[in-house]
């Protein structure tokens, strides 16, 4: 692929890809190796990517290279969060309100977190989360119904 | 619920690694084969090839520069993909004319015809059913008068959704690979495209190099 192109797609997706590869790795560091990881592999494929289809073959691709890291003996950190309170407030200038919400979504299980994270920030529909993630449309439905109740305990609490 | 948009999207890319990455995209070397995944959206794939504004006569007139020397008719009789020669270049080259309604979205090079699968090369249309499944494909080999060799494989089963089409040109001088496929985007993870991954894997090719 077109060094341009691929600095093209960077431009415009890299925090979106940082951001849901923090949402299933939970590691800043590691979120942003793998976004790394993924523009480099996109250089290297001979792929010329229709517009409409581009961003969701990235977040596939993330999701892909988040699931290897996890599975992979090579990852640097193995914790929920590897980001303090103040990290966070300093780092993305969260307030008490962000850092609660962040702080909640992060202690779902990745399982639920993904498809919430999917389904609520980047307002994909189950068809298309079913697709990044590699499950069925009723698994992903089941996934957020079950995520959204943890969530609201967990922020009620 | 508690709106989750307004803290997430506080979450960035920290600057510094942002252009660390930006750098090793700009001077890292690429590679020159060209693959399409057109999934459902060939006419775009189109606009994309030929950089040409997304208009009903502009695709037209793109694709009227090409001198063909091959064709797929689609599943559509206002839809045809060429494979010819760029008169000005001399280059092989890939591309679609579709003179009906820029909606691509029903689209296919093959097509089901009363549970079969036909492949149209507008003189002469094939029933390619008995020679296809879900790992075998068909294969068809031709050679551009510029010397360039082209290779057309089509597989699948007779559903809806579960058929498709690959077709490449090998360019010579630079050597270069154009391709388009038009299957699922997710094919290759799907078992039902297996005679895609076995055509490639037979024709040496593989996407991600």
């Amino acid at each position: 692929m077109r060094n341009d192109e691929v600095v093209r797609l960077f431009d415009l997706y890299a925090n979106d890809l940082f951001r849901f590869a923090l949402s299933y790795l939970g590691s800043k560091q590691d979120s942003e190796d793998v976004v790394q990881d993924v523009f480099l592999k996109l250089l290297s494929k001979s792929l010329l990517l229709i517009k409409d289809h581009e961003k969701a073959y990235l977040m596939k691709m993330t999701a892909n290279a988040c699931k290897n890291l996890l599975n992979s003996s090579a990852r640097k950190t193995d914790v929920d969060l590897d980001l303090s309170s103040e990290e966070l407030a300093c780092t993305y200038d969260f307030n008490d309100d962000d850092i609660e919400l962040f702080g909640a979504l992060m202690k779902l299980d990745v399982t639920y977190r993904l498809p919430v994270h999917l389904f609520y920030f980047n307002d994909y529909s189950y068809k298309e989360i079913a697709k990044v993630l590699n499950l069925s449309e009723s698994a992903v439905a089941m996934r957020i119904k079950r995520g959204r109740e943890q969530l609201r305990e967990l922020l009620e609490n | 619920m508690r709106d989750i948009k307004p803290t997430i999207s506080k979450i960035k890319l920290d600057d510094a690694k942002a252009d660390e990455i930006r750098s090793r995209l700009v001077s890292q070397k690429r590679v020159t084969h060209v693959w399409v995944i057109p999934v459902a959206a060939v006419l775009t794939l189109l606009i994309i090839l030929m950089a040409v504004p997304y208009t009903r006569n502009a695709v037209v007139n793109a694709a009227e520069k090409i001198y063909s020397e091959f064709c797929i008719k689609g599943n559509r009789d206002d839809s045809v993909l060429i494979l010819g020669t760029d008169p000005e270049t001399g280059k092989s080259c890939i591309s679609l004319s579709m003179t009906g309604t820029n909606d691509s979205s029903k689209f296919s090079l093959m097509s089901l015809k009363d549970g079969r699968l036909i492949l149209d090369f507008g003189d002469v249309s094939i029933d390619i059913t008995d020679e296809c499944s879900r790992t075998k494909y068909y294969r068809k080999a031709f050679r551009l008068e510029n010397g360039d060799e082209g290779v057309i494989f089509a597989g699948g089963v007779p559903e809806p959704g579960k058929y498709g089409v690959i077709v490449y040109l090998k360019q010579h001088d630079p050597e270069h690979l154009i391709g388009l496929m038009d299957v699922p985007m997710d094919a290759f993870e799907n078992g039902d495209f297996e005679w895609a991954n076995n055509a490639l894997r037979d024709e040496g090719i593989s996407i991600d190099d």
